[in-house]
């Protein structure tokens, strides 16, 4: 073998580049969305199928939902600001910023369990009718979701207290951005086929 | 990739991620929301109207959202992430179009309501 | 409600022909642990294999699994010929009908879920990433998570075998039948978390390679100068990610109609059961799709090599891709023409399902078209290769002809459907993994496969598949449906379902010289090492690094000018030897914690069969914790110095 003059530079520390993650978790944002749209097409289908048992308009509250639409879209607002600071490492207006998102999906979450209970305890369950079943289900899956990401709030919330704001916290809490924003838009889409069609 | 894209997160930081661009969408949104609402709870209108225009103030805050929460369009934003959206779009409008489609005509040809066997029995000439 | 939920000693096999199944399998399984106790090798399985990270091993381990449980599908197919062979008028053969059902129920899940797919994920796995000039791909530990989760669901199947029953509502378990008052039992609930487990590890494995291969090309390397089979897996993934959530939310609706009561798809309640074979199949016919594209993009490289001629009409190639990935989701409906949505909605799926058969056309033209002309090495692949074009062209057109609703009124369900789609996945999917592993295989171990037994493996497996599946077609003609585990002896069926399992037999004759293959050629391969890294004169990036390669594929990542840049590399006579400037690279380290994460998701699933919640409920709880570990561990990779990386690259001999 001939010789070859073999330079050796220094790199630094691998870094999976942000890029490479905040596009994966893109890539999977977008088998959520088709998730949602199989779940869709099924309430589609069976929303008429009431069997005897109660309609949308018989048991939706537009006030109601609309408090919860509130409360969620304000939730995305105070994320991006959240954001933004996180961006000019301000870990004491992160702390707060997500803070405040995290109590108004909490806020979400409350109003939507205490829904399901009283439609539960009514007699109306998930269990009374296909449209009962595939309301329960649509929804209920949104809020399983907006659960899952207010733990991870809380978690990255915790860990900035403690560990500081550092590049992979930055990062995390864009993926966490992105993930809530997209669950807001989900909700549109309840708040606009389930809820306000419902209601009609 | 052989061409370098910028880091995402410092991209949105210096061009998406601005407090002017929040308060804005979060207002857009709120209002789109408020009209649906209204709309709806005073049944201000009714059948395909009401039907058309609440998907139509739906897709509107998509878009709203994509723009101003997502940064759709922005520099990083590479056009990957659009391709794969709109990919996504198509096949989801295929699923949800083509499941509505299907199963409507299958209910009414395989699980017809007795106003369907009805009307179908005298399109053949009964006169039920 | 019991602490084992609805577990009981009851749930252990009853009768033989099972029993017999359950005490091979434990059996098989304790000499697999007695051999490597025995050959003290637990520490080199923990290290090398079971906690890594790399791609190219987890690509083997993959394929081994696949073969393991092909056998298995195998004894189901052997079980059904010899039922339908001999259960005739006063005979009901060897198999009660309920047993029948499980296996080939079985049967599909295992040959489509763990055998095709896990060849599909292995060969992507061995091959893309250094096909792109790569180190590892986007994520290296959510790859070695999907393949753990894929274990987890074979686990889970084959746990059916021994505790419980497996479904009996067929591969895809259609509503009513398989609802929880048709079902009692925990069969279709195994059919359901295993197919989730699974699942889920093809989903996380579709967003890792697209990332892979839309992020992590070398320099130079532009869309249109990735090699076809790269394309061919892009088309794969983005089918894998549109498609399986729907699979997700179907079989989920599935199991809370069967444990907590809704009305999805039950008889009453205002269920529909048509929406579920309609989302069934809006998943299924992607689904075969995405068995069948990774085989096309293989035939393409192998074609192309053993004819040493560049592919003809690369471009029409990339396009046939698209069409497909677009059009696959446009059919799906040909799969219950007879349900009932009226000759509207049959017709517009009609004419769809005849035009997918287009770009596949497009593509068997060009690949014969590289033949033409070429210096061809008429080797197994090639055999292989030429039965495809036969086969599949004979049971494409059979589909074609399916694709005309008032003929599929006749031929649904018939054994001419079953003919049908096995030639298609046998002559497409499987012929293009044999090739696959036979061509790639002194890429990944470091010596060639003895040609002489994969041909006869091949002439035997076209002539064992032609003999097996004649008679089917025939024998749908005449009237015969499928799934049948008995029928009158007035139907004169008996001598072609005999015939067919004489096919059968050749066939397992042919398993028999692949399996030589395998073990003489390791036997003798001291006579067939791959010292060039390039055995086959190849064209594409991955024959320019060693046999088998570093842990890391590129001491220096390529620059890449055209496509085939391989091969263009070896033309040029002005190589100028360039100072190599080597750096330091960062390898993701190994860690057990994959494994972990699987093992959580069977022991979940086993819960969710039999009610176990808080069993159930802990296992989640477990799977959360280690997710939070390895996203708070810091020190995830190591790094190869510089220097280290120049030693290893000296040692190895370069052919260029």
């Amino acid at each position: 073998m001939e010789s070859v003059n073999t330079q050796i530079q220094q790199v630094p520390k691998y870094d999976k580049t942000d890029d490479t993650i905040v596009f994966g978790f893109w890539v999977y944002l977008m088998t959520d969305c088709v998730l949602f749209a199989a779940l869709f097409a099924v309430y589609a289908v069976l929303h008429n199928n009431t069997f005897g048992g109660p309609d949308g308009a018989q048991i939706f509250s537009p006030s109601y939902v609309l408090v919860e639409t509130i409360a969620l879209l304000t939730s995305s607002f105070t994320c991006g600001i959240g954001l933004i600071s996180a961006y000019n490492m301000q870990k004491n207006r992160v702390i707060g910023w997500f803070s405040v998102t995290f109590l108004l999906g909490l806020s979400f979450v409350v109003m939507e369990v205490a829904e399901f209970s009283h439609l539960i305890h009514s007699g109306d369950s998930f269990k009374r009718s296909a449209f009962l079943s595939s309301y329960f289900t649509l929804v209920g899956t949104h809020g399983l979701h907006v659960t899952v990401g207010l733990i991870g709030m809380l978690i990255l919330i915790i860990r900035i207290y403690t560990k500081g704001l550092t590049k992979a916290s930055v990062r995390r809490l864009t993926l966490l951005s992105l993930f809530w924003h997209f669950l807001d838009i989900i909700w549109i889409f309840i708040f606009t086929i389930v809820y306000m069609l419902g209601f009609s | 990739m052989d061409i370098e894209t910028p880091n995402i997160l410092e991209d949105w930081k210096d061009h998406g991620a601005k407090i002017q661009v929040y308060i804005v969408g979060f207002a857009i949104s709120i209002l789109l929301t408020l009209i649906a609402f209204v709309i709806t709870f005073y049944h201000l209108l009714s059948g395909w109207e009401n039907v058309a225009l609440l998907i139509f103030l739906a897709i509107l805050q998509l878009f709203v959202q994509l723009i101003f929460f997502f940064h759709i369009g922005s520099k990083a934003q590479s056009k990957w992430n659009i391709l794969i959206f709109l990919f996504m779009i198509m096949i989801v409008a295929i699923l949800v179009i083509g499941s509505l489609w299907i199963m409507t005509n299958l209910n009414s040809k395989m699980m017809p309501t007795t106003k369907q066997m009805i009307q179908y029995m005298n399109a053949q000439g009964a006169a039920l | 409600m019991s602490i084992l939920g609805k577990l009981s000693i009851n749930a252990f096999p009853h009768d033989v022909i099972t029993l017999g199944g359950a005490i091979m399998m434990i059996v098989a399984i304790l000499i697999g642990i007695f051999y490597v106790t025995y050959t003290k090798r637990w520490h080199w399985l923990w290290s090398e294999w079971i906690t890594t990270t790399d791609h190219k091993k987890i690509g083997v381990m993959y394929i081994f699994v696949s073969i393991v449980m092909g056998l298995r599908g195998f004894a189901d197919v052997l079980l059904m010929r010899v039922q339908q062979a001999t259960s005739v008028g006063s005979s009901h053969g060897i198999l009660s009908a309920n047993h029948f059902q499980q296996i080939f129920s079985a049967h599909g899940v295992i040959m489509i879920f763990f055998v095709a797919m896990g060849f599909l994920f292995g060969i992507i796995n061995l091959v893309l990433p250094l096909q792109i000039g790569s180190r590892d791909v986007a994520f290296p530990f959510l790859n070695a998570t999907s393949f753990w989760l894929f274990s987890a669901g074979m686990v889970l199947m084959n746990a059916s075998l021994i505790i419980g029953n497996f479904t009996y509502a067929g591969w895809l378990s259609y509503p009513p039948l398989s609802e929880l008052k048709y079902s009692p039992g925990v069969g279709v609930d195994y059919w359901i978390w295993s197919l989730q487990v699974a699942g889920l590890g093809s989903l996380l494995s579709g967003i890792n390679f697209l990332v892979t291969i839309i992020k992590l090309r070398c320099k130079g390397m532009t869309l249109m100068r990735m090699p076809l089979f790269t394309w061919s897996v892009f088309g794969t993934m983005v089918l894998v990610i549109l498609a399986f959530p729907i699979l997700t939310v179907t079989l989920a609706l599935l199991y809370l109609d069967r444990t907590v009561g809704t009305h999805f798809f039950t008889a009453s309640g205002g269920g529909n059961m048509m929406m579920y074979v309609n989302l069934i199949w809006s998943w299924g016919h992607p689904e075969v799709y995405i068995l069948v594209l990774p085989s096309f993009g293989i035939f393409s490289e192998v074609v192309s090599v053993f004819s040493r001629k560049r592919l003809f009409g690369y471009r029409s190639m990339v396009w046939a891709i698209w069409a497909i990935v677009v059009l696959s989701f446009i059919v799906w409906l040909h799969h219950f023409f007879t349900m009932g949505a009226g000759s509207n909605v049959n017709a517009f799926f009609g004419m769809m399902t005849m035009i997918i058969a287009v770009p596949t056309g497009v593509k068997i033209f060009n690949w014969l078209f590289t033949m033409f002309g070429g210096r061809i090495k008429f080797n197994a692949s090639m055999i292989y290769f030429l039965g495809f074009i036969f086969l599949f062209t004979l049971g494409g057109v059979a589909g074609v002809m399916m694709a005309v609703p008032a003929i599929d009124y006749q031929l649904h369900n018939s054994l001419f459907l079953v003919a049908h789609f096995h030639t298609m996945i046998v002559s497409g999917v499987l012929f293009g993994d044999f090739i696959g592993i036979m061509y790639w295989f002194p890429k990944i171990f470091g010596f060639k496969l003895i040609d002489f037994y994969g041909r006869v493996a091949a002439y035997l497996w076209i002539i064992g598949f032609i003999v097996a599946f004649g008679p089917l077609y025939i024998l749908g003609f005449m009237g015969a449906t499928r799934r049948l585990d008995h029928y009158p002896a007035y139907t004169g069926w008996q001598s072609l379902f005999i015939v067919a399992g004489i096919g059968v037999g050749i066939i397992a004759i042919a398993l028999v010289f692949q399996f030589l293959q395998l073990i003489i050629s390791y036997i003798k391969k001291n006579e067939n090492f791959d010292t060039t890294g390039d055995p086959w004169d190849g064209r594409t990036l991955e024959w320019s690094t060693s046999s088998p390669p570093p842990h890391f594929n590129y001491a220096i990542l390529p620059e890449v000018e055209s496509r085939d840049a391989f091969w263009e590399e070896k033309q040029r006579t002005d190589k100028n030897v360039q100072d190599k400037k080597y750096e330091d690279i960062p390898v993701v380290k190994n860690t057990p914690l994959a494994m972990y994460i699987g093992a959580m998701a069977c022991i979940f699933g086993f819960c969710a069969v039999w009610h176990i919640w808080w069993l159930l409920a802990l296992s989640l709880l477990t799977i959360i914790v280690l997710i939070m570990i390895r996203t708070t561990d810091e020190e995830t990779e190591y790094v190869i110095p510089a220097s280290e990386v120049a030693e290893i690259d000296k040692k190895v001999q370069w052919k260029v």
